[in-house]
């Protein structure tokens, strides 16, 4: 069924994470976005990694839904990771010189870094923003915080309108494929076998009668809108309004000190912990 | 003006021509001379075979379109009037509430409350107010339990009566159903049509119901028929329904009862009064055999 698709994985639940204002999330995700890129040696991507775990846990999602959600990237991270090694040009000595290759340990330890990064990044941001919260109070949230945009023209309430009912139609839109391609393969319509022009062309007479549908609803849908007298340009009120909690400015002060943390850590000398060779290794910076 | 204060609708010589019919020659208007007014607390279906412009008439009423001629007059006040502004005509809208057939197409948010919230939002409303009527539509129409489901997944009677909700919280005096049940499964069917007859019989809002539905037709206090853009029939169901031949040349039925008993009839068994309702019909059957009838 392809009705079972969720979008943007979110998992409903009544975490610490969950409860936040989308706002919170919104602005502790770029937080954390920050403190990755500005984290430059591995005790600071431990700390990063440890927080990450401490997140995960009070987000109550399991490990098995993070570790599926950077399995897409794997493959574009190996890729990265090999001309990372191969491209880069150290000034030392390289550990590895044959033939055209040359490998340097900078080359290895910026594809890690990068690695971490992006791993990082993935189920940072997924965790705050996708797994979460719903699409319709990220869109509450987007619209909240652009809001100021609107003074200088920027037509932020429309955007927000056209997200939340491409999120209301995604579902019925879904459902209506899997009618027509349904009604098509009971007339011999065969969208599984064959090559993938062949496939791909299976789908034109798909698309067809879905645009004129969508077309029509989108008619009907505005009309509908009228009716209960939407209007662009004038004000409107909210039933749920966006209201900060404590826990929401408990989590800005939380991020705002570790995002501090990271950069005090990534300039900390190797000889504050005492100069042996774990400690210039965890201190190491390119 | 004054004798239409009590009148929510009042059509006078009311014709529509659809733009891009115009250009053909000798284009039909969809809605063609027709007068006629609907009192405040009625209960009126609007029948008619496809094209019979009744689709049309409600979307005048509920100023989607402006008439091509004549005048039309929505809660005392002169739609067609010069100088009657797009502010007006939404400050009326607020009254004249409109129910579409597709269930799917008229709710706009993702979550149940927060679409029966959009007309009210629309209207301003403080949040409080908002909130309040959010609730007493949703009761109203039965969905309390359901206020934070997605509208996707429910059966589309439900989704129909979370349209109705939604058009309630912004409190109409008048709410038009374009054919509001004609997509729904017999339970989705019977579901609106008790909430239509409570909300007239027990909040007084006046109902307009387009409908191919006999049955439904028969249950209204008054029965108007379309037939290619003009008023064939206006009048209670029981003066109506009683025209059987003449509703089969417009190519519509009277409710099965009634059928029956008009064959009846014709083969020589003629029944006594105009019997209307199953009841009603049962009953004349019972005469004409001589005993009880148990059904």
């Amino acid at each position: 069924m392809i009705s079972d698709i969720t979008l943007g994985q979110f998992f409903p639940g009544f975490s610490l994470l969950h409860k936040l204002d989308p706002r919170t999330k919104l602005i502790t995700g770029i937080l954390f976005i920050v403190a990755i890129f500005l984290a430059k040696t591995p005790l600071a991507f431990l700390a990063l990694f440890l927080f990450t775990v401490a997140m995960i846990l009070v987000s109550r999602i399991s490990f098995s839904v993070i570790l599926r959600g950077i399995r897409p990237v794997i493959y574009i991270l190996i890729f990265t990771s090999i001309l990372n090694i191969l491209m880069t040009k150290g000034t030392s000595v390289p550990l590895v010189d044959f033939w055209i290759i040359e490998i340097y340990r900078e080359g290895i330890v910026r594809a890690v870094f990068m690695t971490m990064r992006v791993i990082l990044l993935i189920v940072g941001s997924s965790l705050l923003l996708t797994y979460t919260t719903s699409p319709i109070s990220l869109t509450d949230g987007l619209e909240s915080l652009l809001s100021p945009l609107s003074k200088i023209g920027i037509p932020v309430h429309v955007f927000s309108m056209m997200m939340t009912i491409a999120l209301r139609f995604i579902p019925t839109l879904v459902e209506e494929t899997d009618k027509i391609m349904n009604a098509q393969k009971s007339r011999g319509a065969d969208f599984t076998s064959g090559s993938i022009v062949r496939r791909a062309k299976a789908l034109i007479p798909l698309l067809v009668p879905l645009f004129v549908s969508a077309f029509k609803r989108a008619e009907e849908l505005a009309v509908a809108m009228e009716c209960r007298c939407y209007r662009v340009d004038k004000k409107r009120t909210k039933l749920v309004k966006l209201t900060f909690h404590a826990r929401d400015l408990l989590s800005f002060l939380v991020f705002a000190l570790f995002l501090a943390g990271i950069v005090l850590i990534s300039r900390m000398p190797a000889s504050m912990l005492g100069g042996g060779f774990i400690a210039r290794l965890l201190c190491y910076r390119i | 003006m004054e004798e239409k204060k009590n009148l929510v609708i009042s059509a006078e010589h009311l014709t529509y021509v659809y733009e891009d019919a115009a250009d053909a020659q000798d284009a039909p208007p969809a809605v063609s001379d027709v007068s006629f007014s609907v009192e405040k607390g009625e209960y009126i279906a609007i029948l008619g075979h496809n094209g019979s412009g009744k689709s049309t008439l409600a979307k005048l009423c509920n100023m989607i379109l402006t008439p091509t001629e004549g005048r039309l007059f929505i809660l005392g006040r002169e739609v067609t009037a010069e100088g009657f502004s797009e502010e007006d005509t939404f400050d009326l809208r607020a009254e004249i509430g409109m129910v579409f057939q597709n269930p799917d197409n008229q709710l706009v948010a993702t979550v149940v409350e927060e679409d029966v919230a959009f007309g009210p939002e629309n209207l301003g409303l403080p949040r409080e107010e908002i909130r309040r009527r959010v609730n007493g539509a949703l009761a109203a129409v039965g969905m309390e339990e359901y206020a934070h489901h997605a509208p996707h997944k429910l059966s589309g009677g439900q989704k129909q009566r979370i349209a109705i909700a939604g058009i309630l919280a912004m409190k109409p005096s008048v709410i038009l159903f374009d054919e509001s049940t004609s997509m729904l499964d017999p339970l989705g069917r019977a579901e609106v049509v008790s909430i239509m007859e409570r909300l007239n019989r027990e909040d007084g809002i006046t109902v307009v119901h387009i409908t191919h539905y006999m049955d439904e037709a028969a249950r209204a206090s008054r029965v108007i028929v379309m037939n290619d853009g003009r008023i064939a029939f206006d009048g209670t169901p029981r003066e109506v329904f009683k025209n059987v031949d003449q509703l089969r040349a417009l190519g519509l039925e009277a409710p099965q009862g009634v059928e029956l008993l008009y064959e009846l009839a014709r083969a020589g068994m003629p029944h006594k009064g105009d019997p209307l309702t199953e009841q009603e019909c049962i009953d004349a059957l019972a005469e004409m055999l001589g005993g009880d009838v148990c059904v």
